[in-house]
């Protein structure tokens, strides 16, 4: 019989680094790309060069409010505009592949066996009779006599060998959202408290931004 | 294919959630705070200039997911 696969032969030559690391590698590699395409995108959308410098893109909303006369009743809607930078309202978020799994499954099977099956057939067949006859005056005595031989042999071979090898390798790649960098968040913040109005103190005092509460 | 976002109330700083699609159409949106008024609403004038700067974000997560995939 033929002798088992070694194990620990077949996995001596697999490659797990390269098994391990290229995915790793495609990742980093992915997350590079989408944080430039980013970064170019803010910049080139959402800033404008004026001398050298970026300056927002700003856009206009309009604000409508309720107004309420002393006695109760509704007054006629204030509406004011105010500019706020584009960069407020896109949804930025670091998208960056966030989760790499690398399944990597072998299966090594071997199996032999081996079934002999022998047997031989051979027929033979051999068949006598005999006849003998004396006679002695008045006596006469016949002998009869019959001798058969039948002989069979079967002779056949039969040969089994399996073997197999399963191999199962398997990359998920899960992008979602990061947490943007500090900076970029400051200034958005930045950008977002400028939505507030300015009010004008009566004394010609110098303008004072009211402060806002922000709700969470 | 829209998104959603939000900016600060200017009048009480609550939450105002803003559809990218319906922002672009001149559909106002109201503040979230319920004693608050204020109703929202992108300026005509804007409507260019967001509209451009939305098909490129589009881009941009398109780009991103296929590098990915």
């Amino acid at each position: 019989m033929t002798a088992l696969v070694s194990m620990a032969q077949q996995f001596s030559g697999l490659p797990i680094k390269s098994l391990i690391a290229a995915p790793l590698n495609a990742a980093t590699d992915a997350n590079g790309r989408m944080a430039r395409a980013q970064t170019q995108f803010m910049l080139s959308t959402c800033f404008e060069k004026e001398g050298g410098e970026l300056k927002p893109i700003m856009i206009k909303f309009k604000l409508t409010r309720s107004v309420v006369k002393p006695d109760g009743t509704a007054g006629t809607p204030v509406e004011l505009s105010f500019d706020l930078p584009l960069l407020t309202i896109i949804p930025l978020n670091s998208l960056a592949v966030d989760d790499v799994k690398v399944h990597f499954e072998m299966e090594v099977k071997s199996s032999n066996s081996k079934d002999n099956e022998t047997s031989s057939e051979q027929e033979t067949a051999a068949k006598a009779d005999i006849t003998a006859k004396y006679n002695a005056g008045l006596f006469s005595v016949e002998v009869h006599g019959s001798v058969s031989h039948n002989s069979k042999t079967t002779s056949s071979s039969k040969e089994h060998y399996e073997s197999s090898n399963q191999a199962k390798y398997e990359i998920d790649v899960h992008a979602g959202q990061l947490p943007l960098p500090k900076g970029v968040t400051t200034i958005i913040d930045a950008f977002t408290a400028n939505v507030a109005p300015i009010q004008l103190k009566p004394t010609g005092a110098e303008p004072q931004k009211t402060t806002t509460t922000k709700k969470t | 294919m829209s998104f959603q976002t939000n900016i600060p109330c200017p009048d009480c700083g609550s939450n105002i959630l803003i559809d990218s699609t319906l922002l672009l159409s001149g559909e106002k949106f109201a503040c979230t705070n319920e004693a608050c008024s204020a109703v929202l609403s992108l300026d005509e004038s804007s409507i260019t200039q967001v509209r451009d700067a939305f098909d490129k974000y589009e881009e941009l997560k398109r780009k991103s997911q296929e590098s990915t995939s």
